[in-house]
C-alpha cells in the first residue's frame, strides 16, 4: 500500500498542472500576461530613448534661449535594465491576479465537483495531498515565471540597439526568480480562503482584498504618496520624500507587512534601482510566504472533506 | 403603468439582495474606510508641506528673504479628494462588477429565473429594474461617500466647503455614478452572454485590470515627464512654453501615447473629475463654464461608454440566456 503512495502523489501533481492548462480563465489571463511581458521591453525601451532625445531637444531649446547652466542629462548613470521596469508592475497586477486565480481554483474545482471524499479513500495521507497541492501550484507558478524570463529575453533581442551590461541576463534571471517568490505568497492565499470560505465568490474576493491592501493601501498609508503610486516604476525608483511625523511613524510601524513595497525594493535591487535594503526585503518576503503556505497546510489538514455535500 | 409596477418590484429586490449580501456590505465598508483613510494621508502630506514651508522660511535671513520668494502651500478642500477619486476608480469599479454580475448570476438558470419569465415581464422590463435598483444602490453609495468625504475634510481641514466646492463636488459625484453603473452593465452582459457564470466574473475582473489599471498605466509611464523623480522638465527648469515647444518635436510619440490613454474609460472619468475637482492645477480655482469648455469630449466619451454598456446589457438579456444553467 504504501510503494504505491508515490504515484498518488504524483498524480495530484500532475493532475494540478492539467486541469489548470484546461481552466479558460487563467489561459486568458496567461495569454494577457505573456503579451505585455512581450511588449514591455518594447515600451521600457522607446520611452528611454524618447526621454533621451527629449532631453537633447530641451538643451537645444534652452541654448537658443540663451541659457547657459543646462542640467545634466537626468537619465545618465541610471541602469539599463531598468528597461524591464515595466514588468515588475506587470506582476504587481496581472502575475498577482494570476497567482491568485491558480491558488483559489486549485482547491475550488476539487470543491465544487465534490471530489475530495473520493480523494481519501486513496493511499494518500492528507500532509502528502497538501505536498502534492502545493507543489503542483508552485510548479506552475515556475513555469509561468521561467516563460516570462524567455519571452522578456527574447523580445529583449529583437531591440539591436538595446545593449544589456554583461551580466544582465543573470540580473534578469534574479529578478523573476524574486518575482516567483511574490507570487508564491498570493498563489497561497488564494488557496487559503478557497479552504476557509464556504462561498466561492467570497473565497476569490478575499484574497483580491490582501492584495487590493498591499498594492494600494499600505503603500500610500507608508510614503504619503496616491494609492495609485506603485504603478509608476519612476515613483518606485526614486526617493521617497520626508513626509513629517505621520508617514515616519506609519512608514516604521507598516513598512513590515507592505508585501508590495517588499517586492519592488528586493526586485528593483535585482535590476539595479535599488531603493532601500533588497536583500532584508527578500528575506521578509520569503517570511511572508513561508507564512502563507504554512496557513494554507494547515487549513487543509483541518478541512472537513464532507464539509461541502450538505451545503 | 404596469410596466413601471414591474420595473419597481425588480429594482426593490435588487435593492433588498444587495443590502443583504455581506459580500457587497463588506466591499462597501473597505471602500468608505479607504476614503477615510485617503483624506486622513492627504491632510498629513498638507501639513508635512506646512511645516516645511516654515522651515524653509526661518531658514532664511530677511536680507534673502528678499531675493528669493518662497510660496506658501495653498489649501484648497477639493484636492484633498485625489485619493478618493483613485480609490473609486480601481475599489468603485470592482464594487460595481460585483454588484452587476450578482444580480445576473443570483437568478441566471434559476427556477426563480422561470418563474419570473412566465409572466409577463418585458426584455425592457427586466433590464430596467435591473438599472434602477442598480442606480438606487450606486447614487446612495456615492452620496454616502460625498457626505463622508465633507465630512472628514472639514473636520481634518477645519475649512468648509464654499457654494461652488460643494457643486464641483455634486457634479463628480454624477460622474463616478456613471462611471460605476458603466460596469454594473458591463458586468452584467457579460454574466449573461458567458455561460460559465465563475468564468464570466473572471473575465470582468481581466478586462477591469486590462482597462482600469494597465492601459492608464502604459500611458503614464510612457510619459516624459515621468521618467524623473519629481519632473523632467521641472528637473530642466524649463518653462511652459518650452516643454511645449519641445514636445511638439515628438508629436507622433505623444499621439501614440494619448491614444492609449483614451481608449479607456477609467481615463476619460479621472481626467473630468481631476478637472472639477481641480487636482489638475490648470483648472484649480477655475469656473464650471471654464472647465466644461474644455472637458466635454471626456464627458461625452464617458457617456458614450455608460450608453454602449447599457444597450450590451439589453441585448444581452434574452430570456433564453437568463433561463440558462451556468454549467
Amino acid at each position: 500500500m504504501s510503494a504505491r503512495a508515490p504515484s498518488v502523489f504524483a498524480s495530484v501533481v500532475r493532475h494540478e498542472l492539467t486541469t489548470l492548462a484546461r481552466e479558460k480563465t487563467f489561459l486568458l489571463l496567461l495569454a494577457i500576461f505573456m503579451a505585455m511581458t512581450f511588449f514591455s521591453v518594447y515600451i521600457g525601451w522607446s520611452t528611454r530613448t524618447t526621454t533621451e532625445a527629449i532631453y537633447h531637444a530641451s538643451v537645444a531649446y534652452l541654448a537658443a534661449q540663451g541659457v547657459t547652466s543646462i542640467v545634466a542629462d537626468p537619465l545618465t548613470g541610471v541602469s539599463p535594465l531598468l528597461v524591464f521596469d515595466n514588468m515588475l508592475v506587470y506582476l504587481l497586477l496581472i502575475g498577482a491576479l494570476l497567482a491568485i486565480v491558480i491558488g483559489h481554483r486549485s482547491f475550488i474545482r476539487e470543491r465544487a465537483a465534490g471530489v475530495l471524499p473520493l480523494v481519501f479513500v486513496r493511499p494518500i495521507s492528507r500532509a502528502r495531498y497538501i505536498g502534492a497541492k502545493l507543489l503542483g501550484i508552485l510548479l506552475a507558478l515556475t513555469g509561468i515565471v521561467f516563460a516570462t524570463y524567455a519571452v522578456s529575453a527574447f523580445s529583449a533581442a529583437f531591440i539591436p540597439a538595446l545593449r544589456l551590461p554583461a551580466g544582465g541576463y543573470a540580473a534578469l534571471l534574479g529578478f523573476y526568480a524574486v518575482s516567483l517568490v511574490y507570487l508564491a505568497f498570493f498563489a497561497a492565499a488564494g488557496l487559503f480562503f478557497s479552504v476557509i470560505m464556504k462561498n466561492e465568490s467570497t473565497a476569490l474576493f478575499m484574497p483580491i482584498l490582501v492584495w487590493v491592501a498591499a498594492v494600494f493601501i499600505l503603500p500610500e498609508l507608508t510614503t504619503g504618496q496616491n494609492p495609485v503610486a506603485l504603478l509608476n516604476p519612476v515613483t518606485l525608483t526614486g526617493a521617497i520624500p520626508d513626509q513629517g511625523l505621520f508617514f515616519t511613524a506609519a512608514h516604521r510601524l507598516l513598512s513590515p507587512f507592505s508585501v508590495g513595497q517588499l517586492y519592488t525594493r528586493s526586485a528593483l535591487g535585482m535590476l539595479g534601482g535599488g531603493i532601500g535594503n533588497s536583500i532584508a526585503s527578500l528575506f521578509a518576503l520569503l517570511a511572508y510566504v513561508g507564512v502563507a503556505i504554512g496557513a494554507s497546510a494547515f487549513a487543509l489538514r483541518r478541512y472537513a472533506v464532507t464539509r461541502d455535500l450538505y451545503l | 403603468m404596469k410596466r413601471l409596477r414591474i420595473i419597481g418590484i425588480i429594482a426593490k429586490k435588487e435593492v433588498t439582495d444587495a443590502l443583504r449580501n455581506s459580500l457587497f456590505a463588506t466591499l462597501a465598508f473597505f471602500l468608505l474606510l479607504l476614503v477615510g483613510v485617503s483624506i486622513l494621508v492627504a491632510s498629513f502630506a498638507f501639513q508635512s508641506q506646512v511645516a516645511q514651508y516654515h522651515a524653509a522660511l526661518s531658514q532664511l535671513s530677511p536680507d534673502q528673504l528678499k531675493s528669493i520668494v518662497l510660496t506658501a502651500p495653498a489649501y484648497y478642500p477639493l484636492q484633498m479628494l485625489r485619493g478618493t477619486i483613485e480609490y473609486l476608480e480601481v475599489i468603485g469599479a470592482i464594487i460595481a462588477l460585483v454588484l452587476g454580475y450578482l444580480a445576473i448570476a443570483k437568478e441566471k438558470g434559476s427556477n426563480a429565473s422561470r418563474l419570473l419569465l412566465v409572466r409577463p415581464v418585458t426584455r425592457g422590463s427586466f433590464v430596467g429594474g435591473k438599472l434602477l435598483g442598480a442606480s438606487i444602490i450606486l447614487i446612495a453609495l456615492v452620496l454616502g461617500i460625498g457626505v463622508f468625504s465633507v465630512a472628514a475634510v472639514t473636520f481634518v481641514g477645519h475649512v468648509a466647503f464654499s457654494a461652488s466646492e460643494l457643486m464641483k463636488l455634486g457634479l463628480v459625484l454624477m460622474y463616478t455614478y456613471g462611471y460605476l453603473l458603466f460596469f454594473f452593465c458591463f458586468s452584467a452582459a457579460l454574466a449573461l452572454l458567458v455561460p460559465n457564470l465563475p468564468r464570466a466574473l473572471m473575465l470582468a475582473f481581466s478586462l477591469w485590470l486590462v482597462f482600469v489599471l494597465i492601459i492608464p498605466q502604459i500611458g503614464d509611464t510612457m510619459d516624459p515627464d515621468n521618467q524623473v523623480p519629481g519632473g523632467f522638465f521641472a528637473h530642466l527648469h524649463m518653462t511652459q512654453d518650452g516643454q511645449t515647444a519641445v514636445i511638439n518635436q515628438f508629436r507622433r510619440y505623444e499621439n501614440f501615447r494619448n491614444a492609449l490613454e483614451v481608449s479607456s474609460v477609467e481615463k476619460h472619468y479621472e481626467r473630468l473629475t481631476f478637472a472639477t475637482l481641480g487636482i489638475k492645477t490648470t483648472y484649480n480655482d477655475k469656473s464650471l463654464g471654464f472647465i466644461m469648455h474644455d472637458k466635454w469630449p471626456d464627458l461625452l466619451v464617458l457617456l458614450v461608454f455608460l450608453m454602449g454598456s447599457i444597450v450590451l446589457a439589453y441585448l444581452s438579456a434574452r430570456p433564453s440566456r437568463i433561463m440558462a444553467a451556468s454549467p
